[in-house]
């Protein structure tokens, strides 16, 4: 039997000198290279994917914002005391009239409710409407109330009145309106309904806009 | 012997693999699209479970509720009213999948405040008389197609069942004329029998 020298081979040598050198550094240099790690691993999974940018934009009349489904214009704003010949005056309540454009630029049809659901506001002094109901919906051109229920056809546009009932206290100048974007989900397994307009919570626009009052 | 970083390295990429195989790939699609049964304005569609015939089209810019006392439905565009009689042929049916499509595949819904029918449900060998009212953009008219199944398109549980498709017949010119329209016709929804739309003049209304 002949006595054999052992040479250590290089790979065995490379994993000693890596395990010289972790042996080495503190434990928060160890925590903060794992960390590292796990985020490079994360990145074949979109884990170095850009954060969307959050600037909120200041809202302006007239001017469209894409919003997912919509393009929406918040036109003007109005205060009334009542709207003929579908609101009669009520004393106790004034109406805040939010008129926007609509356009569905997508290739589906798409409910009335995600066009209003988007535009939101702070200090708008808002009362709920007899049934309950947050915001009331009337086409300009023909005074007619839409339900949720309805349509917005591709490549379709429409002059909208969104009604709020208001507290006739309500400090106009401090009345702020947002407008949120929505994000497409494509596929949803769990309730098999794919192509859902999820709301973002981030608005795309928000600020004050001059209400212009009707007092007749 | 495979060494600690190249195993972990294969873990990965098998990993994301996996994820593109899920993510992007369409493994649970079923190619089960609808078996679509064409025809024209005029003439019968013969599905397996109905017949469906188109019987008239044409434009109008108001439709009137019935209720006199309410206000005219006015068109974003041009109301494309379609008026179709569906027989069921095998048992009592709803055809719930209602629509119209344009040259580029894109969907029109009917209108819920036109108050017309959005669907039609008939009992078997008995003849359902509709009418649909479509609000659609002027630049969509031409070549506009009208299809109608059992199912919901909703849900899509249109596929791997027969529809029933129907060129509407609108031309370019049709198109330029339509788009011009000042017609109001009173609503309907569907009945068991035969029905005449009814024109009407609309009064202003002093606010």
């Amino acid at each position: 039997m002949t006595d054999r020298e052992v040479v250590p081979a290089a790979a065995s040598r490379s994993r000693g000198r890596v395990r010289e050198f972790v042996a080495r550094r503190s434990g928060t240099q160890r925590v903060g290279a794992v960390a590292a790690v796990l985020v490079l691993a994360s990145a074949p999974f979109g884990g170095l994917r850009s954060v969307a940018d959050e600037d909120i934009q200041p809202l302006r009349l007239a001017k469209g914002y894409d919003v997912g489904p919509f393009e929406i214009s918040v036109d003007r704003v109005r205060q009334l005391r009542s709207l003929p010949p579908v609101i009669e005056e009520d004393p106790g309540s004034r109406i805040l009239a939010i008129g926007i454009t609509v356009t569905n630029h997508t290739d589906r049809p798409e409910t009335v409710k995600l066009a209003y659901t988007p535009i939101g506001g702070k200090h708008t002094g808002r009362l709920p409407w007899d049934d309950g109901a947050i915001v009331r919906v009337f086409g300009v051109d023909d005074a007619v109330e839409l339900t949720d229920g309805e349509f917005i056809n591709p490549g379709q546009s429409y002059e909208l009145a969104l009604l709020l009932r208001q507290d006739p206290a309500t400090d106009l100048d401090a009345l702020t309106l947002e407008l949120n974007p929505y994000d497409l989900q494509e596929v949803d397994p769990q309730t098999l309904d794919p192509d859902r307009w999820i709301l973002d919570e981030t608005p795309v626009a928000e600020g004050h806009v001059p209400v212009e009052v009707v007092d007749e | 012997m495979i060494g600690r970083l190249p195993r972990l390295g294969l873990l990965l990429v098998a990993l994301w693999v996996g994820h593109v195989v899920t993510s992007e790939l369409d493994v649970n699609e079923v190619n089960t699209d609808p078996f679509v049964r064409t025809g024209q304005v005029g003439r019968t569609v013969h599905l397996s479970y109905a017949d469906v015939e188109v019987t008239d089209v044409r434009p109008a810019k108001y439709v009137a509720p019935t209720d006199e006392t309410q206000l005219a439905r006015m068109a974003g565009g041009v109301y494309v009213l379609v008026s179709a009689t569906v027989t069921q042929t095998r048992a009592t049916d709803a055809m719930r999948a209602v629509y119209l499509v344009d040259d580029r595949d894109r969907q029109y819904r009917t209108s819920a405040k036109a108050g017309c029918a959005s669907g039609v449900t008939g009992k078997a060998a008995l003849p359902m008389h509709a009418l649909f009212c479509f609000d659609v953009p002027v630049d969509a008219l031409p070549g506009l197609r009208f299809r109608i199944a059992r199912g919901s398109e909703i849900y899509d549980s249109t596929r791997g069942d027969d529809l029933a498709e129907v060129d509407l017949g609108v031309s370019q010119k049709d198109a330029d004329s339509w788009a011009q329209t000042e017609d109001a016709y009173v609503q309907e929804v569907y009945e068991d029998q035969p029905f005449e739309l009814k024109q009407v003049t609309l009064t202003q209304v002093d606010e």
